[in-house]
């Protein structure tokens, strides 16, 4: 008859050979929201620690940018490295993961033999111009080892002594070298990054149930053995009675909130943090400098970016589809949520001290520079995962019936969620087009 | 499938997910009610809670004599705090002391000590507040003597170099190895041969090193400035308060409190009228609520206790951020400054009155200005330190003054004693102005006058036979005024007694002692009921009959100027710092004697007798440059006290001595009453202590002639 059309021409799908030369050459375009929010966060940051320090360094050495000066080029170097780590392959990491870990550890080591001490803890190494905060290091090494061990483990990972007894010997030395410090925060971070890294990783719940309360007890004794620990404990559950000692912090960071209001009081203009009543303005308590002069605006601002980072990193994490990749994303994403969650938790004064950055946003070399990594590494398997996605993955077997049809549910509601699914499925869900599995 | 793989793993990301949101949530939540919500509570407790407020103390106004010469004022007083938090990296506060020792050449014991101190503060819960580091910064005045420190101004090549051992502590003087002489004396250096190679000087005994170690230690000595000198004790200080202030970059945290003790740069001047001030105590602080801080020192007698709502105006305060360091004011309501206080005491004068009763070992002198009632000086002995009362007493300092028998804390001028014959002159007016007798009329002195059955001797055993009024002043008979006092009577004396103003306030302004005029009804209320023979003996001064020495120099300006009880008073102007005067207090006349001139006329006639009269008991007083009036007394006082030793008893057992004078007799400007206790003879022994308070008085060129065309001085003003 008529001439038939390209589209009612369309072969079946049997048939058709793909020309996957076209998908292979096609590379996901970078994740620029994810970079958005970064970007969005180390500007405001360096606003921000520009504003916190300017007074002090005055003060201190005649300049007011001296302390803005030195974030700016930890800020410099940190967008090198996360350029740098965009353009090199996650999966060359894979070999460098032992190496890190055993580099963490000795520095871990070292910083507790030869550190500076900084209020009555060790936790720099001092370098010729630069002091580093191996602490810092370990939380990216930690990540980059689980992720590691989780892909290389694949399924067995559901049983009990696969799942633990690596991770929680590698967990337990690096928690008892960052105590030695003491470093709590960091200790608390790298058992909440094993348990969710480890449940995400489909160990049975109960497991970690079980490890949950036997860490729960653990940091118990750990808090109740060290006075210093207890007491902050205390003044965080009173910090207006402790306002004088171990509660001014938060008293401090709490105030500084509340009194920005909605509009806060202008970039240059707080009295909290101008007037250096808010300790460590630059670094763990950059949100109180926020909160005061941005008000609920600057708020909701670093809270949404830090939640697009979260989804982003979720979304990557989910489409990556090879194990390591995904569970280095996973980690990764989790890394800088946890920090930023806790950061604010500690400045709203929900929960006790930590000695935590912000992520992007503090003054603070090791941390900017760490996290800067491990965002252009996340950058990177953003725009691995669409050639990955073929690579990796051998043509499934053909399912059964009974597979068939609990997929079709499944794809059903990735679909179109509804409900609390939907909000459960929604930064994860998947444009079709880009499924290769579909163009197959 | 890759989601039959990684499906089921999806889901748990899905989780992780959500926890994230939800710690999102409760995050934005908590912003939502800190920033929203309780926003304007917030700014509120930024306000209130991170502010600290603080006394702003107002200065203490001075008390100064009527010519503006400091008698009591206020060193500045710098302490020095360091708030630990802001040392709280080891690091830190490593350099920030050791930067502190060195500037304030601390030993190195004292610099641990204060470390351990900050660092229990830090790890303990105060970190927020303010340690002490030291109390007393030198800056403006010596340490040792309160003398205000000047630049010094060495020799560049004699004056020793300072080294300062950080070990010991101890400031050590260098000099070149090869000085021969003592910098200070000139006196010849001996070289010791032992390691140090040190020197002392045989004289002044200070030793100097040669090199800059420490002989006691071995430490390496830092050379240090001293560029302050006491031009009283010779010392050497650092301006510690400018270094500080020079090197505050280095010291972060410290500050330096600036207060003031107050000081009598003459402590033993007038330190009865000035009085002293000591620390505040709950009555104070009940009957003035919420004016003393808990450290609060108030004038406790005198002036300073007198006139302490005068002086001590009104603190003001300021509210700060508590960024100690970066203080920024929010609030501030200054303080309003205490006045300034001139007495009418003459401070040169003063100083001669001391003189004059150098020797005395109890008692008291007044000068008064017969016109006007204003005190010139006032004097009391033994004295005592308000220097050392205001800073608090040793142990050893207040147990000598309770041991005194002498009571050095009292008032002589102040209390009252017996005042023997001076008090003749009520009963003589008495008699004049009650027609007991012309002054004519002559009664006889036997040595002794037989009444009620029993004998009221005379003084002078032989009598004075036949005496008239301005005899019986002259020689002071006893018998004319028993005689007379008899036909007066009782409380007809008593009114002429409070006519002098005896047995009142003489209206000065500080704690006085009324003393006590009997009168029947008194005598009666007490267990011996009244006697008739009482009369005699109140009629000379003696008995019940008691008053001060300011009140007898009250009375006798009386009847030297006519007749005018005027109001005494010892407080001239206030003034505000500036030397605006405030305001001013003119002479009050408070009665007017009910005597006619003629009356006044033959008593002071009578009185320059006293004096000017080769036999009379004055006469000891008597001055060639200007005519002197008086009158001596000699009251009877014979006491013991449980304990007292041989010495003390003796004392005890003495008359108390008395004499009242005015000068010059013709132009009466000055009252001056010099009381000792248990002192003697008035004639004999408080006589010439008088009269060398009254040619002091002439030297000084206090003395005035007046201008007859000048209208009479003010007798009334306003207060
Ligand atoms: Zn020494
Ligand atoms: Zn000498
Ligand atoms: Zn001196
Ligand atoms: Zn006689």
């Amino acid at each position: 008859m008529a001439a038939t059309t390209p589209d009612m021409a369309a072969p079946a799908r049997r048939e058709y050979t793909p020309d996957l030369s076209r998908e292979l050459g096609r590379v996901a375009p970078w994740d620029f929201p994810l970079l958005a929010a970064v970007v969005l966060l180390m500007g405001l940051g360096a606003v921000m620690v520009y504003s916190a320090t300017i007074n002090e360094a005055t003060q201190l050495v005649g300049d007011g940018a001296a302390k803005l000066k030195v974030h700016l080029m930890h800020l410099s170097l940190g967008v090198g490295l996360l350029v740098a780590f965009t353009f090199v392959d996650y999966k060359k990491l894979r070999p460098l993961v032992y190496p890190a870990l055993l580099g963490v550890i000795f520095l871990l080591v070292f910083v507790i033999v030869a550190g500076v001490e900084a209020g009555n803890a060790r936790r720099w190494l001092a370098l010729p111009g630069f002091n580093v905060q191996p602490a810092e290091l370990a939380k990216l090494g930690f990540v980059l080892f689980l992720a590691h061990s989780i892909a290389k483990k694949g399924g067995r990972i559901r049983q009990f002594t696969v799942a633990f007894v690596p991770h929680f010997m590698v967990c337990s030395v690096l928690i008892l070298l960052a105590l030695f410090q003491p470093d709590f925060g960091t200790s608390v971070i790298l058992v909440v990054l094993m348990f969710t890294m480890l449940f995400a990783a489909g160990t049975r719940v109960s497991y970690i149930t079980l490890f949950v309360f036997v860490g729960g007890f653990l940091a118990f004794q750990a808090i109740a053995s060290n006075d210093m620990r207890l007491g902050r404990v205390l003044a965080s559950i009173d910090p207006w009675a402790h306002r004088d000692g171990r509660g001014y912090h938060m008293v401090a960071s709490q105030i500084a909130i509340g009194s920005g209001g909605v509009t806060g009081q202008g970039i240059g203009y707080g009295g909290q943090t101008l007037t250096g009543l808010l300790p460590e303005g630059e670094t763990d308590f950059i949100v109180g400098v926020i909160g005061e002069q941005l008000g609920a605006i600057g708020m909701i601002l670093i809270g949404a970016a830090f939640m697009l980072i979260v989804y982003r990193g979720m979304r990557i994490a989910a489409r990556t589809e090879e194990a390591f990749g995904r569970f280095l994303a996973f980690g990764i994403t989790l890394l800088l949520g946890l920090q930023a969650v806790i950061n604010m938790l500690v400045a709203v004064a929900l929960i006790p001290t930590k000695g935590l950055t912000l992520p992007f946003v503090s003054y603070g070399g090791s941390s900017m520079l760490v996290n800067a990594i491990a965002v252009g590494i996340l950058l990177n398997i953003s725009r691995s995962h669409g050639i990955a996605t073929v690579r990796a993955y051998a043509p499934p077997p053909a399912p059964t019936a009974a597979k068939r049809k609990k997929d079709a549910v499944r794809r059903q509601q990735t679909a179109a969620p509804t409900g609390w699914r939907a909000l459960l499925r929604w930064p994860l869900r998947k444009k079709r087009r880009q499924t290769l599995e579909e163009v197959l | 499938m890759p989601e039959t793989n990684s499906g089921g793993l999806s889901r748990r990301f899905g989780v992780a997910t959500v926890l994230f949101t939800a710690l999102f949530v409760l995050l934005m939540g908590r912003f939502f009610w800190l920033q929203i919500v309780r926003g304007d509570e917030y700014r509120e407790r930024a306000r209130v809670s991170f502010t600290t407020k603080e006394r702003l103390p107002a200065r203490r106004g001075e008390i100064k004599d009527r010519n503006g010469q400091v008698l009591a004022r206020n060193i500045p007083h710098y302490a020095l705090t360091i708030l630990p938090r802001s040392v709280r990296k080891p690091d830190v506060r490593q350099a920030t002391l050791d930067r502190l020792a060195t500037l304030l050449a601390m030993t190195r014991a004292q610099r641990d000590e204060l470390d351990a101190s900050v660092v229990a503060a830090i790890e303990g819960d105060a970190a927020w507040q303010a340690l002490p580091v030291k109390d007393d910064l030198v800056s403006t005045t010596c340490p040792y003597d309160g003398a205000a420190l000047e630049l010094a101004q060495d020799e560049p090549k004699k004056a020793p170099q300072l080294l300062y051992c950080s070990e010991c502590g101890i400031v050590h003087e260098g000099l070149p190895a090869d000085a021969t002489a003592c910098p200070y004396d000139g006196k010849k250096l001996a070289w010791g041969s032992d390691e140090h190679h040190t020197a002392t000087c045989p004289k002044c005994k200070r030793s100097f090193v040669a090199a800059p170690i420490c002989p006691n230690d071995g430490t390496l000595l830092t050379p240090i400035d001293k560029n302050l000198r006491c031009p009283a004790c010779k010392r050497r200080f650092t301006d510690e308060v400018a270094v500080i202030t020079a090197h505050r970059h280095e010291l972060p945290g410290v500050r330096v409190e600036t207060g003031f003790h107050r000081d009598y740069p003459n402590p033993f001047l007038a330190a009865h009228l000035l009085g002293y001030m000591n620390l505040v105590n709950e009555k104070d602080r009940d009957a003035a609520p919420g004016v003393y801080p808990p450290d609060a020192r108030v004038g406790r007698t005198g002036v300073e206790r007198a006139l302490e709502p005068v002086l001590r105006g009104e603190a003001g305060e300021a509210e700060y951020f508590k960024g100690a360091d970066k203080g920024v004011t929010r609030d501030f309501r200054p303080a309003v400054n205490g006045l300034d206080v001139w007495l009418t005491i003459d401070a040169r004068l003063q100083k001669e009155v001391r003189q004059a009763m150098r020797y005395q070992r109890s008692g008291a002198a007044v000068v008064l200005a017969a016109q006007t009632g204003e005190l010139l000086a006032t004097y009391s002995v033994p004295g005592f330190d308000p220097n050392a009362w205001s800073q608090g007493l040793s142990q050893e300092a207040w147990d000598a003054i309770a041991k005194n028998p002498y009571d050095p804390m009292l008032d002589k001028v102040l209390t009252a004693y017996a005042p023997g014959s001076v008090y003749k002159i009520v009963a003589a007016l008495a008699t004049l102005h009650d027609h007991y007798a012309t002054p004519e009329d002559t009664l006889n002195c036997p040595g002794f006058y037989e009444f009620a059955g029993r004998k009221f001797r005379c003084h002078y055993r032989a009598g004075h036979g036949p005496v008239n009024l301005i005899q019986a002043l002259k020689y002071s008979c006893d018998v004319y005024f028993y005689k007379t006092g008899e036909r007066i009577g009782m409380d007809r004396l008593a009114d002429y007694g409070h006519l002098f103003g005896f047995g009142e306030h003489t209206g000065i302004e500080v704690y006085e002692r009324t003393g006590r005029v009997p009168t029947k009804a008194y005598h009666e209320d007490t267990p011996l009921g009244f006697q008739p023979g009482f009369t005699l003996s109140t009629a000379i001064g003696q008995g019940s009959m008691t008053a001060t020495p300011l009140q007898v120099a009250r009375a006798f300006a009386t009847v030297a100027n006519g007749g005018h009880l005027m109001k005494a008073h010892v407080v001239r102007q206030y003034t505000d710092e500036n030397g605006v005067v405030v305001q001013r207090f003119l002479p009050v006349e408070e009665a007017r004697l009910e005597a006619s001139p003629e009356e006044l006329a033959r008593i002071r006639e009578g009185l320059v007798r006293v004096v000017n009269d080769p036999d009379g008991t004055g006469k000891e007083a008597r001055l060639d440059s200007m005519v002197v009036a008086g009158k001596t007394g000699t009251a009877e006082a014979a006491q013991s006290r449980p304990g007292a030793d041989d010495e003390l008893r003796q004392w005890l057992k003495g008359d108390h001595a008395w004499f009242a004078a005015y000068a010059p007799a013709d132009d009466p400007q000055v009252v001056v009453v010099v009381f000792l206790e248990h002192g003697g003879g008035g004639g004999r022994h408080a006589a010439p202590v008088a009269k060398e308070i009254l040619r002091a008085w002439m030297r000084l060129g206090l003395y005035q002639a007046r201008n007859p065309n000048e209208p009479a001085p003010p007798t009334t003003g306003e207060r």
